[in-house]
């Protein structure tokens, strides 16, 4: 009987053999490396907006509390975002002739909103809500970062369902006594910890797909 | 034929739409051409008044009395909790133009906004605490308005100021013994 595979074949079984794995595991390990990198996850990225509003200014350097501008956030799912009337409390007095502002100018003399182009947007099929988790005591810096030191908002977390769910079953760490939850930069007290306080893990889907 | 499929695949999945993503709702804020003002958010008509949500109480909403004239009380009792909202609501909204004291120095009018005055001057102190609410909801000069603010907010802020002022400008006779006693030590 002929031989049916020559000696090369063993040469090519073993290529295969390991080139499969090494090939797939190489492909999985760029597949994940992308997937996590702010390009495609969008983290450190701040678009265009039509006014360079910057939150180092008005928080870091006026000492602007939050709910000056996004109101509903203790009270509803969305933060909100500041109308224009709010911000001519200030400028229809101070630098009321800027040519940064022309655009809030604009909006107010015509009667359309600013269109401010969103930072953060999870997915219409994941359920979020703000009021929540500021009475649970997690302060906007830990979600959001040291938005008082950034000229342009941009995210610091990837708003993946890994992200979530890594706090969600251990929240206790992260939080602070909820009459900080605005502060910036808090640090516990070391002489005055607070006392750890329990809360429940929330990682059954239907709490945040629903 | 296998090929072909694999390619169709392909393009299926290029072809992939994220209507979970975005589905077909308005989210907050959320452009909307079907309006000719393309804003999400829908405002009342003019002229039309919510059921239930008439406001007829002149007192609360306007701060005035039956025959026009600037209310001296509270349209409700102000207990210690309103106090305690009503200073950090005034720490949020009035403290960047007039300050943690109402000394009119908030770090906007540092920065170049018109100063207004201090609290504790006379005129203020005795005016009605009607006029300290219209000028909240009204505005008054370069004082923008602040009616966006919830109604019993705004009395509680009005109380707030109330408490600087006092805290400020108290006469000695009506500290406790102990208040006068540190006083007395505090003075040169
Ligand atoms: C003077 C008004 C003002 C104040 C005060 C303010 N913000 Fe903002 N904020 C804005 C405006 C306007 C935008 C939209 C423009 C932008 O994204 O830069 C915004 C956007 C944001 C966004 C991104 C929203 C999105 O599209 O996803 C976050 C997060 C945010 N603010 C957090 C904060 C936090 C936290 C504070 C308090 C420490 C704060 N802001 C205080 C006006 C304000
Ligand atoms: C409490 C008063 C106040 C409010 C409210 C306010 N601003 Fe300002 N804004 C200031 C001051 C003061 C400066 C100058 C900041 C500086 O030089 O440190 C400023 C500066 C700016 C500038 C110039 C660039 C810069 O950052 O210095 C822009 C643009 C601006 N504001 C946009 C806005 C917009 C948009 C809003 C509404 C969302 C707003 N401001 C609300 C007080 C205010
Ligand atoms: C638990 C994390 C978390 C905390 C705490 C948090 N945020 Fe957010 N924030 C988010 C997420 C997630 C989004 C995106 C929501 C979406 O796309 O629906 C968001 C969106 C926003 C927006 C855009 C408008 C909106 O509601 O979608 C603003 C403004 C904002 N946050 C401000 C704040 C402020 C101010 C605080 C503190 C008072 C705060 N956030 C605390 C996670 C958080
Ligand atoms: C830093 C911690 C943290 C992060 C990050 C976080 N959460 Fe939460 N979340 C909490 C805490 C704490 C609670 C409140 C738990 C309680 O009160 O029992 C909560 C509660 C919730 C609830 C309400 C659950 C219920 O039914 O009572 C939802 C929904 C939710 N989170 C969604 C999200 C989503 C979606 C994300 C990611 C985009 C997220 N959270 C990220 C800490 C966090
Ligand atoms: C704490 C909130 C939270 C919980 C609990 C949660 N998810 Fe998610 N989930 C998210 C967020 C946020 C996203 C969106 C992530 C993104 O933008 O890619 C998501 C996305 C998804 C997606 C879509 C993934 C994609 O790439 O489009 C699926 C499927 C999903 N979740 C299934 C589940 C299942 C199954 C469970 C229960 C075991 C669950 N989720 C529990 C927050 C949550
Ligand atoms: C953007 C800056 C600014 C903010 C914020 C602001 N004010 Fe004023 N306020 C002024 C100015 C300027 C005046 C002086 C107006 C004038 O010339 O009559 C004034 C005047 C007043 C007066 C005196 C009115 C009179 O009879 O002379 C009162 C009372 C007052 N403000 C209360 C408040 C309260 C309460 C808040 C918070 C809800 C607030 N203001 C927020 C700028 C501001």
């Amino acid at each position: 009987m002929a031989q049916l595979f020559r000696p090369s074949a063993d040469r090519r079984i073993r290529l295969v053999l390991w080139g499969l794995p090494l090939g797939l595991g190489l492909a999985g390990g760029l597949g994940y490396a992308l997937s996590r990198a702010g390009w495609t996850t969008g983290v450190g990225r701040s678009p265009a907006q039509p006014v360079p509003f910057s939150h180092d200014h008005h928080v870091g350097g006026l000492g602007l509390d939050c709910r000056y501008c996004h109101e509903s956030v203790e009270i509803a799912a969305f933060a909100g975002l500041p109308a224009t009337e709010t911000c001519m409390h200030c400028h229809a007095h101070l630098f009321a002739d800027a040519p940064l502002l022309a655009a809030v100018r604009d909006s107010w003399s015509g009667e359309r909103p600013i269109r401010w182009r969103r930072v953060h947007d999870l997915p219409d099929f994941v359920f979020f809500d703000h009021s929540i988790h500021l009475h649970a005591g997690v302060g906007c810096e830990t979600c959001h970062g040291r938005v008082d030191r950034m000229p342009r908002i941009h995210p610091v977390a990837d708003l993946s369902m890994l992200w979530c769910i890594d706090c969600h079953r251990d929240p206790a760490p992260h939080l602070r006594p909820p009459a900080d939850v605005f502060v910036m930069g808090w640090r516990p007290d070391p002489a005055d910890p607070p006392a750890p306080g329990h809360v429940e893990a929330h990682v059954s889907c239907s709490e945040c797909h629903r | 034929m296998s090929r072909a499929s694999a390619a169709l695949l392909l393009l299926a999945a290029l072809g992939c739409r994220q209507q979970m993503r975005e589905q077909a709702r308005l989210d907050p804020y959320e452009e909307a051409p079907f309006f000719a003002d393309d804003m999400e958010a829908r405002r009342l008509p003019d002229g039309v008044v919510p059921r239930g949500q008439a406001r007829l109480d002149r007192h609360l909403w306007q701060g005035r009395a039956a025959d026009g004239s600037l209310v001296t009380v509270y349209p409700f009792a102000i207990t210690r909790a309103d106090l305690v909202r009503g200073e950090q609501r005034y720490a949020i909204h009035c403290t960047p133009c007039h300050g943690r004291l109402g000394e009119g120095d908030g770090l906007a009018v540092r920065r170049g906004y018109p100063a207004p005055i201090a609290f504790t001057a006379a005129r203020l102190r005795d005016a009605p605490v009607g006029h300290i609410f219209e000028v909240i909801s009204q505005g008054r000069a370069t004082m923008p308005d602040y009616d966006h603010l919830e109604i019993h907010d705004r009395w509680r802020i009005v109380a707030w100021v109330q408490v600087l002022q006092l805290s400020q400008h108290a006469p000695a006779a009506v500290l406790g013994a102990d208040d006068r006693t540190h006083l007395v030590e505090a003075l040169p």
